[in-house]
């Protein structure tokens, strides 16, 4: 059959694909590049801010050679050996789709936190922080259970170092200081001593 | 008639001038060469090479640690137990690979050679070490400092006083971000009398102890080094400051096991290949250092958390 030359419909059309840019132009991270990395609570570890009483937590670094990792940047054995010394992995998936993002960068991959947001402005790179979120997120893994309160030994240990502090403060007049600390006492005595629920009659 | 005047002027000598010209000398870029690679802080335990693993684990015994108790006349004692441990440190490769062409060796004017490139593979090492100790620096389950607010001289001693309650021998050393530094610093102009013990870093000092000594506090060598890692979803910085015994490290190299081309800058352990590729008209410099570094004891260290 003779081809047809005239109006063509679109099927059997060559769609196009979006053109990529040459690597020199692609918009990469100006940051420093950095293994992947688990958040892991530590019992003894704990912070008060923004009027609560939070888990305190590390980074186990998936960095081959780093307490553990083994060469094929394999975590079991740094993991094992965290866990000999109290800590606990939390696993990514804890979040829906994880906590840690992955970004290209200039010299290699950026592993940040889902609270961080990077921001290329020039040829620098600012990191924005979301605080808020961040604070959410532990006390969410507070309310389910993944890191579990804090022992009152340890809450009485941490008060006690605080007190201390925060005497020294004072008769040292640091008045700011005293009254961070004060404030942080008050936060860990409400957590030591709730207030009790009034019962409706 | 007047003659014609034609002044030679430089704007008009295009093709037997340059548009710029190379000065004879390299500076360096401003970067962070900090490094603790060969501090006395750190337990180096060697070469572990043709010992069978990758993983070295460091024995230790809690010697003088149990004392002799009274014991009534014609009563027995009972056996008491020794406490041990043995960490593990895992060695590992890090690497760094430059591709220089034929073309850019031969135009080359300034320095930046072959030889040049294989010598720039010990600081790549050291920078990658500095990596990899402050990836431990949040390890530590004793902490100071406050979530969001500038490091504080007291907060620094209370660090220092951790260490000695636990019994940690001194001396110590801290490494801090540059920022956290700074607020130290900051926090150190307002305090009076003997506690602004503060021995700044003289260019002796610096050259022997090396880019990054900030100075000395109450017998602590401070350092700066923007590999600190960040705390509490980006918002602080997890320095900390360490006793000898809380980090160690250990090396390998491949030296009996390498054919070739290659070279290991005196001194170290890294060794580095050379790899041609004749039909691209590319050396590749590739330099390679196995080594892994651990916390070995827990207390022996103290993390510092604070305002980034």
């Amino acid at each position: 059959m003779a081809h047809n030359f005239g109006k063509t419909s679109m099927d059997g059309a060559i769609v196009g694909a979006p053109p990529t840019q040459p690597t020199q132009q692609q918009t990469v991270l100006n940051h420093p590049p950095s293994a992947r990395w688990w958040y892991q609570h530590h019992p003894a570890r704990w912070y008060v801010t923004d009027g609560c009483l939070l888990p305190l937590l590390g980074k186990l670094v998936g960095e081959p050679g780093v307490n553990g990792v083994t060469k094929n940047a394999d975590i079991g054995p740094a993991q094992l050996a965290a866990s000999r010394r109290g800590w606990t992995l939390i696993p990514w998936s804890v979040v829906d789709g994880g906590y840690v993002r992955a970004f290209q960068g200039r010299r290699g991959t950026v592993h940040l936190s889902i609270f961080e947001t990077p921001k290329i402005v020039g040829n620098r790179t600012i990191i924005k922080h979301d605080h808020a979120g961040y604070r959410q997120f532990l006390k969410d893994l507070l309310n389910s259970g993944v890191i579990p309160p804090i022992d009152p030994d340890i809450l009485d240990g941490l008060i006690e170092d605080k007190r201390n502090s925060y005497q020294s403060a004072v008769s040292e007049n640091r008045s700011e200081a005293a009254a961070v600390l004060l404030d942080e006492i008050a936060v860990m005595e409400s957590v030591k001593n709730p207030p009790k629920k009034r019962v409706k009659k | 008639m007047g003659a014609v005047v034609a002044d030679i002027l430089y704007s008009g000598l295009g093709d037997v001038r340059l548009s710029a010209i190379l000065h004879a000398e390299i500076t360096d870029m401003l970067a962070d060469r900090h490094s603790l690679w060969g501090h006395d802080s750190i337990i180096n335990f060697g070469d572990i090479s043709g010992q069978g693993s990758t993983v070295l684990e460091v024995p230790q015994v809690k010697w003088g640690g149990d004392a002799m108790a009274a014991v009534a006349e014609n009563a027995s004692t009972t056996g008491t137990a020794l406490t041990d441990a043995s960490p593990s440190i895992t060695i590992a490769r890090q690497s760094l690979q430059r591709n220089i062409s034929d073309l850019a060796v031969l135009t080359d004017s300034v320095g930046v050679t072959i030889p040049a490139l294989a010598a720039d593979m010990v600081g790549a090492a050291a920078a990658r070490f500095q990596d990899m100790i402050c990836g431990l620096l949040d390890s530590f389950s004793n902490n100071v400092g406050t979530s969001g607010s500038a490091l504080t001289v007291a907060q620094f001693l209370e660090a220092s006083f951790k260490l000695t309650q636990n019994s940690v021998n001194g001396p110590y050393t801290a490494v801090l971000y540059p920022k956290q530094v700074t607020d130290f610093l900051s926090s150190l102009r307002s305090e009076t009398g003997p506690i602004a013990n503060w021995v700044g870093a003289t260019s002796e000092m610096m050259k022997i102890k090396g880019q990054g000594f900030q100075g000395s506090f109450i017998g602590i060598d401070v350092y700066a080094s923007s590999k600190v890692v960040t705390a509490n979803g980006g918002a602080d910085s997890a320095g900390a400051v360490w006793g000898r015994g809380a980090i160690g490290m250990a090396e390998g190299s491949p030296r009996a096991l390498v054919s070739g081309d290659f070279q290991m800058p005196a001194g170290t352990p890294i060794f580095v290949e050379f790899e041609r590729d004749a039909a691209a008209a590319i050396t590749k410099v590739v330099g390679s250092y196995y080594v892994g570094v651990a916390e070995l004891e827990d207390l022996r260290g103290v993390s510092i958390i604070s305002q980034r």
